[in-house]
């Protein structure tokens, strides 16, 4: 009978996936999905593994790239990653959530967070009411008989940019509070794409730059 | 020189031309120097040659005299029949005494026994590349005594010599060949500790192992590495989805688009528009920062830092921002390598 029960246990050793960093103690993995494909988000499993890229500076100028404050906004609350993860499996995967990358668009097309879409900051803040309305709509918000806008089924929103160095999450969630969407429907990841890295975090490219 | 702002295609393709040009140069300004430097090397040999050449000739001449292809020959002696033993004697020392033969004889047998007790001294005095020689010289002194001596001989007594001689020549051999395996494996054993060490040390302390690799040295790195995606990264450059997120984002960028060309018409505050304006040229520094090159065929580490720094040594800056690259010497063609440009 004990046979029995080893047998299971001796297929996933032989056969299961070692994921020796995982991202929580019960969660090696997560999937998502991005411009159709399904995606596995886990972390980089080599343990000596360190950041080379550009997310490894350590400082720009400020103004513009200046700390952010803990809280953006009064009533709009924070993300960190655990809180992203599950906000992708709960609502992003069910349509009721989008993760808003509100970085310039080459910024967002060099590498960004799996299933992001990019609604760059100067879009949303520049945008006069007839253009808002029209991507808020795209998010769900629905007009009623009077001519008013409904946010009720409109989507929430979780939005990120580079990190807490930088203010382009900032611009976009002011231009988000200035066309009334709701504050209870934003979300602000703080920690942005250099926490994202500096996890070793699966992440997306869109456009390669590359020199021949 | 490759300068942030300067990135230029043509000064690429025109690299190796210049690299060859200047190799060229440099060769031909140091010719005379290198013509008289060669001639004095070259007379030095010579001289050294000549003499060990006469040194040579000298001790080969006391070597035949002395004997340690005597020694072998006595020792073949011993085994020998007693008859030809005699034969041989009386051959080799004509003017001799019959007393000073048998003195000889005690003498020999004493001999004998030293070294059939102590076959290494033989061995010893035999290195692998005169073990030939020896031999052949053995057996043309057996034939020498055995030719004087034929017409008192039997065709088996003369059988019995060469058989005799043979085996000791085997046996001096095998005694000489036993002491190789343990050497060898003695070898094998300190190249495996050496090997351990360097694989440890390599990947325990990556900052350490860049300092120390030299691109011409062999260094032993763990292969395993490779197969660790280390950026973790999933490229989308061409894939389309159906599904309602793809459709959403791909909705939400078209009336991005429509707004960057209508964004003329409406008012922007004097703040958010500096903002945007310093952002954007973050944006442009950023691309600069990292590049990504293909390797095309020639290329190397060291062409590439020559290249995109101006010296080679650079090279350790490429390799430490592609951590894929296990050894610094093993780049292929076609492989992606970014090019740190701060």
């Amino acid at each position: 009978m004990k046979k029995l029960f080893l047998v299971p246990l001796l297929i996933t050793s032989l056969f299961g996936e070692n994921v020796v960093v995982k991202i929580t103690k019960d969660i090696p993995y997560i999937y998502t999905t991005d411009s159709g494909k399904k995606v596995k988000i886990e972390r980089i499993q080599d343990v000596n593994n360190r950041l080379t890229d550009d997310y490894t500076k350590t400082s720009r100028p400020c103004p513009p790239f200046c700390v952010q404050p803990t809280h953006v906004f009064p009533g709009i609350k924070n993300f960190e990653e655990l809180e992203l993860l599950k906000f992708m499996q709960d609502e992003v995967a069910t349509g009721k959530g989008v993760v808003i990358d509100a970085r310039l668009k080459s910024w967002f097309e060099l590498e960004t967070i799996p299933s992001a879409i990019n609604i760059p900051f100067p879009i949303i803040q520049n945008a006069s009411k007839e253009k808002a309305k029209k991507i808020f709509t795209l998010l769900g918000m629905t007009i009623d008989a009077d001519g008013t806008w409904n946010f009720s089924k409109a989507k929430d929103l979780a939005v990120f940019c580079n990190g807490v160095w930088c203010g382009q999450s900032y611009h976009l969630i002011s231009g988000l509070l200035k066309h009334h969407y709701p504050k209870s429907k934003i979300f602000y990841y703080r920690s942005g794409f250099q926490g994202w890295k500096l996890l070793g975090l699966t992440t997306i490219v869109h456009k390669e730059i590359k020199k021949d | 020189m490759l300068h942030k702002d300067e990135y230029n295609q043509e000064e690429y393709n025109n690299y190796y031309k210049q690299e060859v040009e200047g190799a060229e140069l440099n060769d031909l300004g140091n010719d005379e120097e290198r013509g008289i430097g060669k001639l004095i090397i070259g007379l030095l040999i010579f001289v050294l040659l000549s003499v060990a050449g006469y040194f040579g000739y000298k001790m080969m001449g006391a070597s035949n005299s002395n004997s340690p292809v005597d020694e072998s020959l006595k020792v073949s002696m011993d085994s020998l029949p007693q008859s030809v033993q005699n034969e041989v004697e009386i051959e080799k020392s004509d003017e001799t005494t019959i007393l000073k033969e048998q003195k000889e004889q005690t003498k020999k047998s004493e001999e004998v026994n030293t070294t059939q007790n102590t076959p290494s001294t033989t061995v010893e005095k035999k290195d692998d590349p005169t073990e030939k020689s020896v031999e052949n010289k053995v057996s043309d002194k057996v034939q020498e005594a055995v030719a004087s001596s034929t017409s008192k001989m039997t065709p088996e007594e003369i059988a019995a010599i060469v058989a005799a001689v043979m085996k000791q020549v085997n046996q001096e051999k095998s005694s000489s060949s036993q002491s190789t395996p343990t050497v060898e494996k003695q070898d094998k054993e300190l190249i495996n500790k050496l090997s351990t060490t360097e694989v440890d040390s390599v990947s325990d302390n990556l900052e350490e192992a860049l300092e120390n690799v030299n691109i011409s040295e062999n260094t032993h790195i763990d292969n395993s590495k490779k197969q660790v995606d280390v950026y973790n990264k999933v490229s989308v450059q061409n894939s389309k989805g159906t599904d309602s997120l793809s459709q959403l984002s791909e909705l939400i960028t078209h009336e991005i688009e429509d707004a960057k060309v209508s964004s003329n018409t409406t008012t922007i505050n004097e703040e958010d528009k500096e903002y945007s304006t310093k952002i954007k040229k973050e944006v442009v520094f950023r691309e600069k920062e990292m590049r990504i090159i293909v390797v095309k065929k020639g290329d190397t580490l060291g062409k590439l830092a020559k290249r995109a720094y101006g010296n080679v040594m650079e090279y350790k800056r490429i390799y430490k921002a592609n951590p894929e690259i296990t050894r610094p010497d093993r780049i292929y063609i076609g492989q992606k390598i970014r090019i740190p440009l701060d």
